[in-house]
């Protein structure tokens, strides 16, 4: 999960045999890791099930089986 | 509250107000717990994937998004700061603290640095900048190093 200056640093990276995997904006992840992360440290915090995960990622366009936890 | 959630709450404190990694004593003592309930909560907690231990140890690596070792991404919030593995932990401590702040890393292509910063609750990134998932999350907690 890295962060790189632009498509064209990433797909240079990819091309010496770095997985292909997924792309996506820096405000989605930021607005996964908010949703993600919020919470974590309170008592009541449940980690989720794979369905929640899946319903989480959906919520910022990540919908695809590479984000399916099953 | 049982002890293992005593013992994650404690991980979570100590890295939110100390920027560090207690020892199990430390958390026995604060807890009022016996160490050895404490070592075994916290291989609860690992094998949960909620903490990692450093390889081949019981050390504690990772309190998720929190790294107790230095790592590629450092994230500062005023004068405090903490490390993090990735760019989703990055951006996850700065969401649990619920501060703006700014974390840094480099570009793993050309090595050139990339700031984020997060203001009023907004993230602000160089043009371009772009997120990379290598591992599909079916296979995240194999090798979270790697990941």
């Amino acid at each position: 999960m890295l962060l790189f200056r632009s498509e064209e640093h990433l797909e240079a990276w990819i091309k010496i045999g770095s997985p292909a995997g997924e792309a996506l904006s820096v405000q989605q992840q930021w607005d996964l890791a908010r949703a993600w992360f919020r919470g974590r440290h309170l008592p009541s915090w449940k980690k989720r099930t794979a369905a929640e995960s899946r319903s989480l990622f959906a919520s910022v366009g990540l919908v695809s089986d590479f984000w399916s936890f099953e | 509250m049982s002890a293992v959630n005593e013992v994650r709450v404690e991980l979570y404190r100590s890295f939110m107000e100390e920027e560090r990694a207690p020892e199990p004593r430390e958390i026995a003592d604060r807890l009022q717990l016996p160490v050895g309930v404490v070592a075994s909560a916290l291989r609860t907690l690992a094998d949960e994937d909620v903490i990692a231990f450093l390889p081949d140890t019981e050390d504690i690596w990772l309190v998720h998004p929190f790294c107790a070792t230095p790592a590629p991404f450092q994230v500062t919030v005023e004068k405090r700061r903490w490390d993090a593995i990735c760019i989703w932990d990055a951006l996850g401590i700065l969401a649990l603290l619920d501060s703006d702040g700014s974390l840094s890393t480099t570009c793993p292509d050309c090595g050139e640095g990339i700031v984020l910063e997060i203001l009023s609750g907004e993230v602000m990134a160089p043009p371009g900048a772009i997120v990379h998932f290598g591992v599909p999350v079916s296979r995240w907690y194999e090798d979270v190093g790697f990941t």
